[in-house]
């Protein structure tokens, strides 16, 4: 039986939100003055009017919703859940104004595409976008990746009551340093010191790769928030083929590992511990499932005829396999290539990757590997009890920066996800194929908008794509990205509204 | 949790209601100032891609053949062209397409990336670029953009002169080329290396005028939220 | 590390083994026969090699032991796991010799198929198959699933991994199991019980649907057979739209019904205390899962246009729902129009509904109604968990004969087991595509699908054509699902230590 939320729940909750909606205006400062700068007049005005309306709404909230009161567990998660339905609604304004897309629906769809770090899209005329609006859309990489809620609790905190709550309800139950605030500030210094590396290698594989100076710096920064966020937008349609360049493809390789690693882990590689490293659960579980994709998507490559020299085979293969498992979504090959030219088995191997996933605590979707590892050292913890029922008792454990002991619930809870993913995948690719489309196809961009990913198969399609279709897509991304238990939290919050006991 | 819980009170409930209320009404406004009707159209005489529109290509059918490297053919002179070729067919079946001598049209957007005796562009031949011309200066959408990547060798770069952003629609090229479908030079990637061309129409700006009523709504809400921001700051000193 | 099996283990095993070639033996003895008093002497001649094989190594083993050891968990399954392989490859001699099969591999495979009442064939030319091997055939379904109901309700259990560790009130020593014989017997009683009643009920449709009588005779016994124990093997190739009949149809629900529902619930149903199943909790999911997936059959069908009156698709979705759900794979359409005409919708909720399976302890198989529903109150109980107060107590309970908490184990073992059906599936569909670049991804993980759960339904991918390799695997994948993988893996760990454990 689930009790009735009061009214000082819903303040709290609103309150936080709030808070949060601050944070996404924020976020529409710098393309409003690179807008002012390049003299592109409509699409300042634009940023303008979202990033005033959302400091209007989130400070009003603030302002009558004020209230000491601490979040709890359930509060946490469904703020969380709110603030990510919410914020993409209000990186809409600038979107829909620019012009580019056809629906409100649309425009949606892309704010919460950029900010859950997915990177399927539904703009039209990419190739013809302004330079502020391009950078808006990646922008929401770079937030959505760091968790708004974070940043803005790290910006906007006045008090660290309870925030603990809001961490953990991003799917993120890895506490790096005891303080909260500190975690958060320690993620921030990670992303801030690869987005000067990172932007600056990337600048110079744009010269490379025959860019001009000005424009380099344009792409560099774009591609860098959309390759360590694990994001997938890209400036151009072709996505990096636009580049034709294996620096470039290299250095965003590169990247896309580096996002798709957990923070804990980049601790542990910053105290220079990487014996813990590859000890690591996490670590482990990403190797065999990105060695083992791989070899499934080269040798599924060869033999469909795809391609047939190693050149080709790692640009194209591993590259876009990379992409796939970090939940990144670049593509090197025109995305209707998957269905009508890659053949049966290397398409399989990109959506299992998919399905897969990173490391949990970093920006990328999936199942993510420390599941898969838990899920499958439960399994052959049960296998060698079945095969030796009467020995001792059988004790598994697991490394993840100490030694920690496998216990029921942990692997309950980790194969439930994974069922429940598995569940979303086919779901959504369900609801595509009740719409006409073929099944290659639907698991393709189901699996892809529900990890996070990015990769299309040419499915999703701003003009005949039908709007419940849409609309699905966007709740698979939204649903992936709180890894179901906040989304959950916000039904039962509902549920409980309407029929709890007092 | 409190320890005296209040029940939802129909005050609570009328907030919210009208808390949704003011969102239908934003998104109606804003709707409302977006980007007024098409001005102009820059179509070109040419169609679009489509489906392929030449009787030789309605010949070739989609069979995967085994594989077979491709490599690039001597640039002779006398190929002669299959007809024109369309991305979109392109993609939907590529096997068809691999090594044909053909014919392109498209809209050169974003960078000349110079390099290595010649140049990569990316050459759309969508609507945006053949038909209605970019969505900075209509209201006509056309879905994605759908083009190809071209080679061009260093004597046919200077067939560009300005290339396709959110300024302007690009110089429009028609090429003579052959199509790969996995160019060793793009590791594998599928394009068009040209063989020879010339520029069909030039490029052309977009005119996009100052949108006044947005620049409007957006200063009044600014102000409203600077002067939210200034009270709640005012309240929360104070408590 | 593991301990090397000791002479008492193996000695218990061959035992047990042997008992079940024994059981063999006797029914093809049985066969032959029959076959003879027909004057089909080429029938008669081959099971009775088969037969006599059987019985020779059964006797066999009576020399062998002398033991009287107690039956563990490990033997058990062990033992199980043998005797279902060497049941099918003594089985397939009479199937090979029948000369209906291409070659003694698919004769194993169809003696798999029976033993693990799945209900996939690769026979040649089935209208045209002599009387009594169609009878033989019939008869390796009913051996099969008896032996799996005694099986299951002896040494499997839906709530924990193995039955080392189910609960005390269960089994008063966790360590020796019931006898299996006892078992056995009490399961034939039921057994007679429901044939009893069943093959006469089949046998006056079929006679109303126009059969002559000795056909009639014939074809209600193999039907009512492969319908009451979940198995799907049928006389004629066009399974039942041979009967172009409805009153067939609505008849051979029942006894499928029937054939899913647990041995326990047979027994408790029958002492008269009819009102408390459906309390049961795995009856209530078992329920909703067939409603769920009929009504979702019967929509994808009006959606891809295959029917467009109502009456029709009703037939034909409810029959073939309710066939995959209990795992039967009695079908009224040929396999192939399933793949080919009844869109994508349809299809997937035979997926689906074959994954779920019937109730345990009973002849069915696939994942069974009670882990599913064990896993989805495990996510509720997370999300209460979540949404109540820090301090309060969150405990979900389920109704099995009593109600019983939910334990972090239970939800754990029944999560692992369907993780790894699903992987095992999974990677068979991919193995298939592998093999075979014809085939398209929906039939593959059809067929795999059907195959451990050992549903039988089929689109068409499986057939004398297929590779050998791809004919083992799917026998694995049969025998795999049907002794719910982790006897299978008990096995292979027994074999693994014999050959290298330590003493």
């Amino acid at each position: 039986m689930l009790i009735r939320p009061d009214r000082y729940d819903l303040r709290v909750i609103g309150f936080y939100v709030g808070k949060i909606v601050v944070g996404v205006g924020a976020l529409m400062v710098v393309p409003l003055v690179v807008a002012l700068w390049l003299g592109e007049y409509n699409d300042a005005t634009a940023l303008a009017l979202g990033g005033g309306l959302s400091l209007g709404v989130g400070r009003f909230t603030e302002w009558r919703l004020h209230t000491r009161e601490s979040l709890d567990w359930s509060h946490g998660l469904v703020t969380v859940a709110l603030a990510w339905l919410l914020a993409p609604a209000l990186v809409a304004v600038p979107l829909y104004l620019s012009g580019h897309f056809a629906t409100w629906i649309d425009a949606y769809f892309d704010g919460m595409s950029g900010l859950t770090t997915s990177g399927l899209t539904l703009i039209q005329d990419l190739d013809h976008l302004s330079v502020p609006m391009n950078l808006l859309r990646h922008i929401t990489h770079f937030a959505g990746g760091q968790g708004i809620v974070v940043v803005v609790l790290t910006v906007l905190a006045s008090s660290s009551a309870h925030i603990a709550t809001l961490y953990a309800g991003e799917g993120r139950d890895d506490r790096i340093v005891p303080n909260i605030v500190r975690t958060a500030r320690f993620i921030y210094l990670v992303a801030v010191a690869f987005l000067i590396v990172g932007t600056t290698a990337l600048f110079i594989a744009g010269l490379v790769a025959g860019l001009s100076p000005g424009r380099s710096i344009f792409h560099a920064v774009n591609l860098f928030m959309a390759a360590f966020d694990t994001g997938g937008f890209a400036p151009y349609s072709t996505s990096i083929a636009y580049y034709h360049s294996v620096t470039m493809e290299l250095v965003i390789m590169v990247l896309m590992v580096a996002g798709s690693l957990s923070f804990a882990l980049h601790y542990e590689l910053w105290r220079g511990r990487r014996r813990e490293v590859f000890e690591n659960l996490e670590t482990r579980s990403l190797l065999a499932t990105g060695f083992i994709t791989t070899v499934l998507v080269v040798f599924g490559l060869a033999r469909a005829g795809t391609f047939s020299d190693v050149d080709a085979l790692f640009r194209k293969g591993v590259f876009t396999l990379v992409s796939a498992h970090t939940g990144t979504g670049f593509a090197v090959s025109p995305g209707r290539l998957f269905v009508t030219d890659w053949g049966l088995i290397a398409p399989a191997a990109v959506v299992i990757a998919m399905a897969l996933g990173g490391m949990a605590s970093s920006t990328a979707g999936g199942i993510k590997a420390i599941r898969i590892g838990l899920a499958a050292k439960a399994v052959f913890r049960d296998i060698r009890r079945a095969v030796q029922p009467d020995a001792a008792v059988v004790v598994a454990s697991y490394r993840s920066r100490n030694r920690r002991i496998i216990r029921d619930e942990q692997v309950r809870s980790a194969i439930t996800i994974f069922v429940l993913f598995l569940l979303l995948y086919f779901g959504g690719a369900m609801v595509a194929v009740f719409y006409g489309y073929s099944i290659d196809e639907a698991l393709f961009e189901s699996t892809s908008a529900a990890a996070n990913v990015g990769l299309s198969s040419g499915l999703l399609s701003p003009m005949t794509t039908p709007m419940p279709l849409k609309i699905v897509f966007t709740l698979q991304m939204w649903v992936g990205r709180l890894e179901f238990m906040a989304v959950f939290a916000l039904i039962g919050y509902g549920v409980s509204m309407v029929r709890g006991r007092t | 949790m409190s320890p005296n819980r209040k029940p939802m009170r129909r005050q609570t409930v009328l907030e919210i209601l009208l808390a949704l209320v003011l969102i239908v009404a934003a998104a109606v406004t804003i709707g409302a100032v977006r980007r007024a009707a098409p001005e102009t159209e820059l179509g070109i005489g040419v169609d679009p891609a489509e489906s392929p529109d030449d009787p030789a290509a309605d010949l070739v059918t989609c069979e995967r053949t085994l594989p077979e490297a491709s490599t690039l053919p001597p640039d002779r002179e006398d190929l002669k062209p299959v007809g024109r070729v369309t991305s979109t067919a392109i993609y939907e079946c590529p096997d068809a397409f691999d090594g044909q001598v053909a014919v392109f049209i498209g809209e050169v957007v974003g960078d000349v990336l110079r390099r290595d005796g010649g140049a990569w562009v990316l050459m759309n031949d969508d609507a945006y670029a053949l038909e209605v011309g970019p969505l900075q200066g209509h209201r006509e959408f056309r879905g994605a953009n759908s083009g190809l990547t071209v080679w061009l060798p260093e004597r046919l770069v200077s067939l560009v002169e300005r290339t396709g952003g959110p300024d302007a629609r690009g110089d429009v090229l028609r090429l003579r080329g052959v199509v790969l479908r996995t160019d060793p030079a793009d590791g594998g990637g599928l394009t068009f290396r040209a063989i020879d061309g010339q520029r069909i129409a030039d490029a052309q700006s977009v005119d996009d005028p100052v949108n006044w009523p947005q620049a409007i709504l957006a200063i009044l809400v600014a102000i409203v939220a600077v002067a939210l921001t200034l009270i709640e700051r005012n309240v929360a000193r104070k408590r | 590390m593991l301990l090397r099996p000791s002479s008492a283990d193996v000695r218990v095993i061959v035992r047990v083994t042997g008992k079940s070639l024994y059981v063999l033996g006797v029914a093809t003895l049985a066969m032959a026969v029959l076959a003879l008093t027909w004057g089909d002497l080429n029938s008669a001649s081959a099971l009775t090699i088969g037969s006599a094989l059987a019985l020779v190594l059964a006797a066999g083993t009576d020399y062998v032991t002398d033991a009287r050891a107690a039956l563990t968990w490990t033997r058990g399954t062990v033992a199980a796991v043998t005797s279902w392989i060497s049941a099918s490859a003594i089985a397939a001699v009479p199937l090979y010799l029948s000369g209906h099969y291409g070659s003694y591999v698919d004769g194993m495979f169809e003696a798999m198929s029976g033993l693990t009442t799945t209900g996939l064939t690769l026979v040649q030319d089935l209208d045209h198959l002599p009387t009594a091997m169609v009878l033989y055939r019939t008869s390796l379904q009913l051996l099969g699933g008896l032996a799996i109901v005694t099986v299951g309700i002896t040494l499997l259990s839906a709530t924990s991994i193995n039955a080392a560790s189910m609960e005390a009130t269960d089994i008063r020593d966790a360590r020796i199991i019931p006898s299996l014989g006892q078992s056995w017997r009490r399961v034939m009683q039921v057994g007679a019980a429901i044939f009893g009643v069943g093959i006469p009920l089949i046998l006056i449709v079929m006679l109303l649907a126009g059969l002559p009588v000795g056909s009639a005779v014939v074809h209600a016994i193999a039907i009512a057979v492969s319908a009451g124990a979940t198995g799907g093997f049928a006389p004629m190739s066009s399974s039942v739209g041979y009967y172009h009949s409805f009153l067939v149809e609505l008849a051979i629900l029942p006894l499928m019904m029937a054939g899913a529902l647990s041995f326990l619930i047979h027994v408790a149903a029958w002492h008269g205390a009819r009102r408390k199943l459906l309390r049961e909790f795995e009856v209530r999911v078992f329920l909703v899962a067939i409603l769920a997936v009929s009504a979702i059959v019967v929509f994808g069908l009006g959606r891809s246009g295959a029917h467009t009156e109502l009456v029709p698709m009703l037939r034909r979705g409810v029959f073939t729902a309710v066939s995959a759900a209990t795992t039967t794979g009695l079908s009224v359409v040929h396999g192939r129009l399933i793949a080919t005409d009844w869109g994508l919708i349809a299809p997937a909720a035979l997926v689906a509904a074959m994954t779920i399976g019937g109730m345990t302890g009973s002849t069915a198989g696939g994942l069974k109604p009670l882990r599913v529903g064990l896993i989805m109150k495990g996510v509720v109980m997370d999300v209460r968990r979540v949404l109540l107060p820090e301090s309060a107590l969150v405990t979900e309970s389920y109704y099995m004969s009593r109600r019983r908490p939910l334990t972090h184990g239970h939800v754990r073992s029944a999560a692992t087991l369907l993780l790894v059906f699903l992987v095992a599936t999974l990677t068979a569909s991919v193995t298939i595509l592998f093999v075979d670049p014809n085939v398209d991804l929906t039939e593959a993980l059809f067929a795999s699908t059907s195959a451990a759960a050992n549903g039988g339904l089929t689109v068409g991918t499986i057939g004398p054509a297929m590779p050998v390799t791809l004919k083992l695997g799917f026998m694995a994948l049969m025998l795999l699902g049907r002794l719910e993988w982790m006897a299978v893996f008990s096995a292979v760990g027994f074999v693994v230590a014999a050959a290298r454990g330590r003493r």
